[in-house]
């Protein structure tokens, strides 16, 4: 444990007594992580960190000034609330916020492991030994992460708020590279769990191993619409960068998303659904966002049809009869409430009936570096990764060099597809535990890809 | 502090270190946004403790942590060197260094006006002033203005003797409009997006921007995008804008030539790099106009410093000469491996990341040009200006940027405003068509806060400056 219930909220009652300001809120964040790195089947990089981090929040009326520290002694603790009175003073009022929230009844999630918060560099180095050795067997060269961390999250504030969180992550990526001369071939596999024990490094690196020798020898293939099978990692990335552009109520507030005036219609095909359950355990689960209010299940999409939007004391409070639906980020936040638990709902489909039922068309492992053209069209680009292949006639027949897509997301889920039996829940970060995207394999039926690479 | 660098020096040798070093690092940070008369975050925050890196045997361990006691000092040492250890059941060859000198020093970058010290009022007056500028007509929806500032000061010590202490201040700011009408959004943004600019300096650098003055011409312009022809389609000649060339620059040559990446110790994060070693002093990268340089000395860049984070002094790289590869940026462990000197491109996000090769400044070297020569000499063209969204694959290879705006060129002279400006290409084909690199005069030294790389995730603060450039036979619209 990195700070215990008590000591937290020693400190957090600590600050609330120190504050003159009409409304406080203070946000304690506590963490010890490690980090291993391979590269090439040798461990190259290894690091530790241990930090606490109090995060102040003073309102005068409406003017709100925030201030942050990395030291939980009394002079800093004074010296961080008075930062935050100060800068809160001189501020300008802001005319739409309300007040800080009254929190509620935090629910208990299971999202934390001793064995992940006790193990050790030596346990790391093992797990990547036994990854190496299953690369070499193969012979490709391994590269990738073994990550854990243990972080406390709690919020305080005086308005009644009160929450605490301990946490634990662990996970584990592997990319192997497969050379055949002048040729090479890329395979990639993830695996993530709150308990590092059941992290499994043999499965991962076969699985990586074996794409990056099918991968060798990659052809061009002519840019165009395919139908495309997307592994849960690609997926992921689809969904995260759709909840992040769309289905926050900042960006629909101030009509920069694309379900303004599209709320209660159809906007993809019937076969996706898509909410966020920060309770949920597959999501990387927190039971409360940064301003402590408990966490509530949002339905974005359900049948097709957009539903909703996940809001913050901020921007529910620019809406008659809003409240927070426990999305917050730290304050202050410009950025606005974010869906941080995401789910897709799954299908009945295997990757094989998936690919058995592709006359033409693209598998495709994950994307890298997926950035956004024109959010309110969801018009996205990026590239294919790690494995990229041709399926014709209901079989994987050859590895292609990687492609770029320049595609209207939302209109490719439109196009319908089909869903897959296979899950996988993936977390944002090596780094914090909280917060991921939990995707099932989806085909669909036409994608654009506009460009590739040599 | 020296008292405790030696401390941690001494436990991390006693318990088996061949090399370690420390770093002690405070940062303070700042924040400021305002939002259609509102403000939106005003934030100052302190960050402070220590790393310790060390070497066993060629392997590296690395711990870190915020409490800045002698016993705290001398414990994490020791982690770090537990950590090493654990590293060394999974080696080959091992790590060495590149030999290097020690230095005793200090260096503090220039400022006029400390943003710490100037008053909150004073910024906020300055950035409301701003942001109302932009207002005016009802279709610009969204009006935004902010700064931000981060002073830190660290000191580097290492086992062989380095002693070095720094102190940088950086600020930066800019602002920008959305217009909405009918389904349509549209941005402008100066002096570019993702922020603004930044540079090495204080308040004085955020004043001297002058963001109410070209308010009304971001507001003008975003509106005016909303009808504006979509960019057609086709291949043809493309000028770009100094602050498009500062991302290009970035992505397609500040990247590919951190020769971490090149030997594959990010290739399970961020990619390898298609500028592999065979490919040194071989590989023709661009045309002969295009010469592009390291360079951690140029006054002013975020990328400018004293001595990098393994207390490396600031140098000036050559990475292409005349459009051959010719170099890399690298570590005193990557240079090893070539039998070289450092570039001094290790740098570190705060106390608790270890150093990586990170760019500093990438500076693409002035041609003759100016921008009014190169739309002149263009019969058919687009110019483009202000990166609005970048993406580039894990080799460096395939890149795609959309920037905020464009014009088309005919017969030598700006004409219809586009909307959805897009490009892409190949890294060494486009560098390859560039026949007009801008004079000095026009060079812009950009400043990117944000760059990102590693596990876990850092951000980097890294300078380019960059001149407009022209390109011939360029892919555009492609969204």
């Amino acid at each position: 444990m990195v700070m215990a219930k008590d000591e937290a909220f020693e400190i957090m009652e600590k600050v609330l007594g120190l504050s003159k300001a009409d409304e406080t809120e203070v946000l304690l964040s506590a963490h010890r992580s490690a980090l291993t790195r391979f590269a090439n089947s040798i461990i190259h990089q290894n690091v530790a960190t241990k930090d606490a981090t109090v995060n102040v929040r003073a309102v005068f009326g409406k003017k709100i000034g925030v201030a942050e520290v990395n030291k939980t002694d009394t002079a800093s603790l004074r010296e961080v609330v008075a930062r935050a009175g100060a800068i809160a003073r001189v501020q300008k009022p802001n005319k739409d916020f309300k007040a800080l929230p009254k929190g509620g009844q935090i629910k208990e999630v299971d999202n934390y492991s001793k064995r992940t918060a006790a193990s050790t560099p030596e346990q790391r180095a093992e797990a990547v030994r036994r990854v190496v050795a299953v690369a070499k067997e193969a012979g490709v060269k391994a590269f990738g992460a073994l990550g854990a961390s243990t972080h406390v999250v709690a919020v305080m504030n005086s308005r009644g708020a009160q929450a605490y969180d301990d946490m634990t992550s662990s996970r584990l990526t592997v990319t192997a590279i497969a050379t055949d001369g002048e040729r090479k071939g890329y395979g990639w596999a993830e695996d993530a769990h709150r308990d590092i024990g059941r992290l499994r490094p043999e499965v991962q690196a076969e699985r990586a191993s074996h794409k990056a020798r099918e991968s060798l020898g990659a052809r061009a293939l002519e840019p165009g619409e395919y139908p495309v099978v997307l592994e849960p990692p690609a997926v992921a990335d689809i969904v995260t960068t759709l909840g992040f552009t769309t289905f926050g109520a900042l960006e629909y507030q101030e009509g920069r998303s694309y379900i303004v005036n599209r709320l209660g219609k159809r906007i993809v095909a019937e076969e996706f659904s898509l909410w966020d359950d920060g309770l949920a355990p597959g999501g990387f689960p927190m039971a409360f966002d940064f301003e402590g209010v408990p966490k509530r299940r949002v339905e974005l999409i359900a049948d097709g049809i957009a539903q909703g939007l996940v809001y913050d004391s901020y921007t529910a409070g620019r809406e008659e009869g809003k409240e927070s639906t426990g999305h917050a980020l730290p304050a202050p936040n410009p950025f606005g409430p974010f869906p941080m638990n995401m789910f897709l709902e799954s299908g009945d489909a295997t990757m094989e009936e998936m690919i058995e039922d592709t006359r033409r068309g693209v598998y495709v492992t994950r994307f890298h570096y997926t950035n956004t053209i024109d959010p309110t069209k969801t018009l996205w680009t990026g590239m294919t990764r790690d494995g990229t292949f041709l399926v014709e006639d209901g079989e994987v027949k050859a590895a292609v060099r990687n492609l770029r897509f320049t595609d209207g997301i939302v209109d490719a889920l439109a196009a319908g597809g089909v869903v897959g039996k296979e899950v996988q829940d993936l977390p944002f970060s090596d780094y914090f535990p909280a917060g991921g995207t939990s995707a099932p394999m989806v085909k669909l039926n036409r994608f654009r890809f506009t460009g590739s690479t040599e | 502090m020296r008292d405790l660098a030696e401390a941690a020096l001494a436990a991390g040798t006693k318990a088996g270190a061949n090399y370690c070093d420390v770093r002690f690092v405070t940062r303070r940070g700042s924040y400021i946004q305002v939002k259609n008369d509102n403000v939106e975050a005003v934030t100052r925050g302190s960050s402070q403790g220590f790393g310790v890196r060390a070497l066993v045997a060629g392997a590296w361990g690395f711990s870190s942590s915020s409490t800045v006691t002698k016993a705290e000092v001398k414990a994490v040492a020791a982690e770090a060197v537990r950590i090493a250890r654990a590293s060394a059941a999974v080696q080959e060859k091992g790590a060495h260094l590149a030999p290097e000198k020690a230095y005793e020093d200090r260096h503090r970058s220039q400022w006029k006006r400390d943003p710490f010290d100037v008053p909150i009022e004073e910024q906020l007056a300055l950035l409301m002033d701003a942001q109302r500028a932009l207002a005016g007509d009802a279709t610009i929806k969204v009006r935004t203005a902010s700064s931000s500032a981060l002073h830190e000061s660290k000191v580097f010590a290492s086992s062989e003797g380095s002693y070095i202490e720094q102190e940088i201040l950086q600020s930066g700011g800019g602002i920008q409009a959305v217009a909405i009408e009918e389904g349509e959004v549209e941005q402008r943004s100066y002096p570019t997006a993702s922020g603004g600019d930044y540079r090495l300096a204080g308040w004085e650098f955020v004043e001297g921007l002058d963001l109410v003055g070209h308010a009304p011409q971001v507001a003008k312009e975003a509106k005016a995008l909303l009808r504006a022809k979509k960019c057609p389609p086709g291949r043809t000649t493309l000028v770009l804008d100094t602050n498009q060339m500062a991302l290009q620059t970035h992505e397609s040559c500040g990247h590919p030539t951190e020769l971490d990446r090149v030997l594959g110790m990010e290739a399970s994060y961020a990619g390898t790099s298609f500028m592999t070693p065979d490919k040194l002093r071989k590989l023709r990268y661009g045309s002969k106009a295009i010469n592009i340089v390291a360079d951690a000395t140029v006054p002013g860049g975020l990328g400018t410093f004293g001595y990098d984070d393994e207390g490396v002094k600031a140098q000036r790289v050559q990475l292409i000469r005349e459009g051959i590869f010719v170099g890399y940026q690298s570590s005193r462990e990557a240079a090893q491996d070539f039998g070289g000197r450092s570039s001094g491109g290790m740098r570190a996000d705060g106390w608790n990341h270890i150093p990586l090769i990170r760019m500093t400044n990438i500076n693409l070297e002035p041609g003759d040009w100016t921008l009014e020569e190169m739309i002149r000499d263009t019969k058919e063209g687009i110019f483009m200006t202000t990166n609005k969204s970048w993406s580039i694959d894990d080799l460096r290879l395939n890149f795609q940027f959309a920037t905020e705006i464009g014009w088309e060129i005919h017969n030598g002279e700006v004409g219809e405003m586009l909307r959805y400006p897009t490009y892409t290409g190949i890294t060494h084909e486009f560098w390859g068509s560039c026949d007009a690199v801008g004079r000095k005069a026009e060079a812009h030294l950009w400043g990117i806060p944000n760059c990102g790389k590693g596990e876990p995730g850092q951000t980097a603060r890294v300078g380019h400056r960059t001149s407009p450039a022209r390109f011939q036979g360029v892919r555009v619209g492609v969204a």
